[in-house]
């Protein structure tokens, strides 16, 4: 999942929120986890040392999951439900950028993303304290089969369409033909065949699915919406993009089995959304919900000052200016992320040399004061980089990350001539074979703290010799000149990553203009790690290797991770049971406000 | 030589001369008169001292001690007078008087090099169409008046998107953007001066068109050329400021009043002092280019002085 | 008369037509597409998928047929294409908006027609008396006063140092959006709303309007007409609206004609710093998106805004001034 930091959208800020609120996300995780007798690889002292490259035994823990009345339980212990006062209220809130579609098999982005969370249901749940997936959604438990790969899901009986219409195993079967039907046109019918490599109606409540091999992250991948086939059947699916059905013009033919429906959408206006009072395992306890769209960021704080709208994600300097405004708002700062800001090195040769040695890269890193820069730019609303799993990551270890990048500007230049790279001509940049030190460093354009940031860049490299000309971008272009034409030469982005926290999709050799890995970076024995990582079920085993992993990018300095982000959000004091979190809180059908 | 070719050549000389006299004496009286008008004055000096203070950027910088480029994140945001900053410091730290300093190099240069450029196109089709007439006239101003129809800002708007321009692209841009309001003006002004007795009398005397253009219609289109400049100069720092006051203009971190603007903006809760002072180099030196504008064509023709 | 307007109107198709071709090309060249986004933001997406989205799309015809396909649809059903965005017409979209930049121009220039109009006459009656003066100074200050940054002043003045304040005679006004989002949007609300963009938008007109009413008056308080009504003893007022203010109004007529174009070409700017969702919204976002069919047309809605603002200009004067009938 990408985020845009573009001026239409601080979507991390917004995703973070909305998430709060309960996006159920899914994510891989064997509801059991017990120690299994995967073989461990040495961790190995040189960071670039390879794996055992035998054949691991990927076992699993077969057996049946807990049940989603039970999950539901314990998520309701260990947050402090308020019973509701009130249930007939409205709960508003804000977005930057207009509906895109309400077809979860075609929307990618925010509001989008939250509007099709309300009115439908995914396949699983997600913990909202790890996000990884739980049985939720229409998915009462599952039984994992000895063979590791095929799964029982026994759905929820008491899951009702919208519209009425009793809900079955044939809709979710519909589901998953349509994600595979080519005709759809969908982003995710990759996805889905990545993921899904056949499944199996049993009954009416029972669908049985066969994973791809054995994945350690197949719930996380295989957790799609579920649409309704008593509405979708028989359209055909090239016509899907432009039914009223996807375009939310005919709200009658919006319907899942979310805890909201579609009410109405006025283009880039508002959106209305209203209790689906068919909801189980029961109705929310908010009457409305209203989806403002703004023009920008700066619209939407000031319509949340003027308590015109609920709550607002916060950029670093707008937290200041909310809490001066005292006991009227509930500011949350410090929320983890799931994310990081990068900048990542053309390591191609064909169209630069300049990053081909890794001494070089690294005394990039060097040369940063990433203190400083979070503690001045993000007004300490980050933390320093250390690794790649960031804070929120259950691979999360800085203390075993064996390269700690302190800001050394000596060591930097230090690296820099041990590579052969000095200043020969005396003109400030350091050179070598003929080749200067100067470059482009494309970012995308719209947000002011990463124009901060470039500047800063810009003027910390130069101490030590290296030139670069800041070029703001708007993110499509940015997109075409790192990913689909890669003529760049260093590049910043900001990333957010799912609740596995596997990274291959950044690091792969296969990824390289079809995924993230826009540097071309290739390490194969790092490649057979990450395939390891993703065979192993159990995450005590898998920890450690993601650690491996991290620690071999991290020496490697293919990117260079500059923070783990941090989301910031205000709220109004009428809200109750919101718990803001990485992975929202137990579910939007808690939240219920003051009349 | 025979008697004729002399009596043409003197006639020849006599009117070019006379032409020229002309326009000489009149250009002296014009700068004379501007040189009484109080207000026109005031505003040359002000602008003189805006164009000083962007020519000499590099001492400015050596005088507050920083340079445009430099970060102090620590001390980001200063106020006036705080932290060693005369004008406080913008969201990296950087000073901002230095930066309104080179700032002003690059309105300046942006709308100053356009208006050439711009100028020089409009006078040579204009010129031409005003001048030649006929189905030379009437195919170049029908070209005028489609490009006069594209809506300007939104095209600019794509432009900028595409080329992600500099400082001397930026200038070509809005030259190759404007430059049919001026042809139509000089147009006018070449059909008004063809019907002129002395141009009569230098073409039945047999001086070339070339020539004709050259030496008489040339040296009195030269006071609309000036004063169409005194207003394309000011507005081009408008519109640069604006494009980039959007983002789509200069980009940071290159200094600019509009894009310092643009950053400004998000601090105006906290920090008004920073959207004043970009806002007002702008306002500043528009506002003396129009006055000088005001003083020039005042000067040229005082009957129709409103003053 | 009619046959000039006819034949004004009949030059604007081609025009129209040059335009449009001229943005669907100038959009096509910028690097990105629609799909671009979509591409990015899923790792696991296949080629051959982004390849499916784009057929779906139509954008693996070449750019000249697509804008053939584009204009059909214009000619024939008026129909301006989908946008990329959210596979909506975009006309909708721009239907929606419109109404807030007509709003927001249409009282720029009732401000700017209410406050140049008294402002310009009674300068010029008052000739080189101190009103005069002050007047003369302040309207070249106007226009050449940028219009974000003076509406950027009004923010921190009204809505930002008003509540610090809390001065009786300094009103707090809000700082930006049409109208409150909680039960707001009653005439009230969108009046406060309005006033401090309007204001911005209406500066640069404020000043050359003044300028020109007040020169062309005093230019037709020294004709000779208005000197032999004087001399027949008519009252100064009845001279001075009656004779004076009518040639005045000829100029007057067409700088409102040729104003039009370049309000709704600075309502972008003002629309930006005070978040208003207008047409200048619109184009920004959607140049952003790239989406096409939405840039397309509403590059086109502002030239043809631009062009009948001319026409309605020369209409207007050739209506006025009889001598100027033929063009």
């Amino acid at each position: 999942m990408r985020f845009r930091v573009t001026w239409l959208g601080r979507l991390l800020a917004v995703l973070v929120l909305f998430s709060m609120i309960g996006l159920p996300i899914a994510s891989a995780q064997d509801a059991s986890p017990e120690a299994s007798p995967v073989e461990e690889s040495t961790p190995g002292a040189s960071p670039i040392a390879s794996p055992e490259a035998s054949p691991v035994a990927a076992t699993c823990t077969p057996g049946k999951s807990k049940t989603s009345a039970e999950v539901r339980k314990e998520v309701e212990e260990q947050f402090p439900i308020e019973q509701p006062a009130n249930t007939e209220g409205t709960y508003v809130t804000g977005a930057v950028g207009d509906l895109q579609s309400v077809n979860p098999y075609i929307v990618e982005s925010d509001p989008s993303l939250t509007v099709v969370g309300y009115v439908f249901d995914s396949l699983f749940g997600g913990d909202p304290q790890t996000g990884q997936p739980v049985p939720g959604g229409v998915t009462d438990y599952w039984e994992l089969a000895d063979d590791c790969v095929t799964y029982t899901i026994h759905l929820r009986t008491d899951k009702v369409w919208q519209d009425g219409v009793d809900f079955t195993s044939a809709d979710v079967a519909f589901s998953f033909e349509s994600l595979a039907d080519d005709a759809l046109a969908s982003p995710y019918t990759g996805n889905f065949h990545d993921a899904v490599a056949s499944w199996n109606v049993i009954d009416d409540d029972t669908i049985q699915v066969v994973s791809n091999g054995i994945r350690a992250d197949f719930l996380n991948n295989a957790g799609f919406y579920i649409i309704a086939k008593h509405i979708w059947d028989g359209i055909p699916r090239d016509q899907w993009a432009t039914d009223p059905g996807s375009t939310g013009q005919d709200p009658s033919r919006v319907v899942g089995t979310g805890p909201f429906k579609l009410a109405s959408w006025t283009q880039g206006q508002e959106i209305k959304l209203t209790r689906n009072d068919l909801y189980t395992p029961f109705a929310p306890w908010t009457k409305d919900i209203t989806i403002r769209i703004f023009s920008d960021s700066e619209a939407q704080l000031n319509a949340f000052l003027t308590g015109d709208i609920d709550d607002v994600g916060l950029e670093p300097e707008q937290v200041q200016t909310v809490k001066a405004e005292g006991d009227k708002f509930d500011v949350v700062e410090n929320i983890p992320g799931r994310g990081f800001f990068y900048y990542e090195f053309n390591l191609n040769p064909d169209t630069t040399v300049r990053f081909q040695d890794v001494r070089v890269r690294q005394a990039f890193m060097y040369a940063l004061d990433r203190q400083s820069i979070v503690d001045n730019i993000l007004l300490g609303y980050g933390e320093v980089a250390h690794g790649t799993q960031p804070t929120i990551s259950y691979a999360y270890a800085p203390d075993q990350i064996n390269t700690k990048y302190t800001y050394d500007p000596e060591k930097a230049k230090q690296l820099l001539t041990e590579a052969g790279w000095t200043d020969t001509n005396g003109n400030g940049v350091i050179d070598k074979d003929g080749v200067e030190m100067e470059f482009e460093l494309l970012y995308p354009s719209g947000s002011a703290s990463t124009d901060s940031l470039v500047a800063y860049m810009q003027d910390a490299w130069k101490a030590v010799g290296i030139s670069i000309t800041p070029v703001s971008l708007e993110f499509s272009a940015l997109i075409e000149a790192t990913t689909t034409n890669p003529t760049f030469e260093m590049a910043f982005y900001g990333f957010s990553w799912d609740s596995t926290f596997f990274q291959d999709a950044m690091f792969a050799c296969d990824m390289y203009q079809i995924g993230f890995n826009d540097m071309k970076y290739c390490n194969p024995d790092l490649d057979v790690l990450g395939e390891q990582i993703k065979v192993t079920v159990d995450q005590e085993q898998r920890i450690p290797l993601m650690i491996q992993y991290s620690n071999i990018v991290n020496d490697e300095q293919p990117v260079g991770i500059i923070w783990f982000d941090v989301a910031n959000a205000a709220y109004s004091t009428r809200m109750h049971n919101n718990f803001p979190g990485p992975w929202g809180g137990p579910g939007i059908e808690y939240l219920w406000l003051d009349s | 030589m025979s008697t004729l070719a002399e009596t043409i050549t003197t006639t020849d000389a006599l009117g070019q001369s006379r032409a020229a006299r002309a326009s000489r004496s009149l250009v002296r009286s014009a700068l004379g008169r501007f040189a009484r008008d109080r207000v026109a004055m005031t505003a040359l000096i002000i602008f003189v001292s805006v164009a000083l203070f962007a020519i000499f950027a590099n001492l400015v910088s050596r005088w507050t001690g920083f340079t445009p480029y430099e970060n102090h994140l620590a001390q980001k945001l200063s106020a006036p007078g705080e932290n060693g900053y005369v004008l406080g410091s913008d969201a990296n730290g950087r000073d901002i008087l230095t930066r309104l300093a080179y700032g002003a190099r690059v309105s300046i240069t942006v709308a100053f090099m356009a208006t050439l450029v711009e100028l020089t196109i409009g006078l040579g089709i204009g010129l031409i169409a005003g001048y030649a007439g006929g189905w030379a006239d009437s195919i170049l101003m029908r070209l005028v008046d489609v490009l006069l129809s594209i809506p300007t800002l939104p095209l600019l708007i794509l432009i900028a998107t595409l080329y992600s321009p500099g400082t001397y692209t930026l200038a070509l841009i809005f030259a190759l953007i404007f430059w049919p309001g001026d042809s139509r003006l000089i147009r006018g002004e070449a059909l008004a001066i063809k019907s002129r007795e002395y141009v009569d009398a230098a073409r039945v005397v047999g001086v070339s068109p070339v020539g004709i253009v050259l030496r008489h219609v040339l040296p009195n289109v030269v006071p609309v050329m000036i004063v169409l400049a005194s207003l394309t100069i000011p507005s081009l720092i408008l519109v640069e400021s604006a494009l980039s006051f959007i983002g789509v203009g200069i980009q940071v971190p290159e200094p600019s009043w509009g894009n310092m603007l643009d950053e400004a903006q998000r601090f105006y809760r906290t920090n008004w002092t920073y959207v004043f002072f970009p806002g007002f180099m702008i306002f500043i030196t528009s506002l003396s280019l129009y006055l000088i504008g005001d003083g020039l064509r005042d000067a040229f023709d005082p009957k129709q002085s409103s003053r | 008369m009619l046959r000039f307007a006819v034949r004004r109107i009949l030059i604007m198709i081609p025009l129209l037509l040059g335009v449009s071709f001229i943005s669907f090309a100038l959009m096509n060249l910028i690097p990105g597409s629609p799909v671009t986004m979509t591409a990015r933001s899923n790792p696991k997406i296949r080629p051959e998928d982004i390849a499916r989205i784009r057929e779906q799309l139509g954008l693996n015809d070449p750019w000249p047929q697509r804008y053939a396909e584009w204009l059909s649809g214009v000619v024939f059903h008026l129909d301006f294409g989908p946008s990329f965005y959210n596979r909506l017409p975009v006309t909708d979209r721009i239907w929606a908006a419109i109404p807030n930049t007509l709003i927001l121009t249409s009282s720029a220039l009732v401000i700017s027609l209410l406050i140049s109009i008294p402002l310009g006459i009674y300068s010029a009656v008052y000739h080189r008396r101190v009103f005069d003066r002050v007047v003369n100074i302040s309207v070249v200050a106007l226009y050449a006063i940028p219009s974000f940054w003076l509406g950027l002043l009004l923010i921190i003045v009204f809505a930002v140092k008003a509540d610090r304040w809390d001065l009786w005679w300094l009103p707090s006004l809000p700082a930006g959006g049409i109208k409150s989002s909680r039960g707001g949007g009653d005439l009230w609300d969108r009046f406060q709303h309005l006033i401090l963009p309007a204001l911005a938008l209406s500066s640069f007109q404020i000043g050359a309007w003044t300028a020109y009413i007040r020169s062309s008056m005093l230019e037709a308080l020294g004709q000779d007409y208005v000197r032999t009504a004087r001399s027949k003893g008519l009252r100064e007022s009845l001279v001075l609206y009656r004779h004076a203010f009518r040639n005045a109004l000829l100029t007057l007529v067409t700088l409102v004609g040729l104003a039009i174009p370049a309000l709704f070409g600075g309502s972008i700017l003002i629309e930006a710093v005070f978040s208003w969702p207008g047409m200048g919204q619109l184009t920004l976002e959607a140049v952003g998106r790239r989406d096409y069919t939405m840039v397309q047309a509403t590059t086109i809605l502002f030239a043809v805004l631009t062009m009948f603002g001319n026409l309605i200009a020369d209409l207007l004067y050739g209506l006025i001034d009889p001598r100027v009938r033929k063009s």
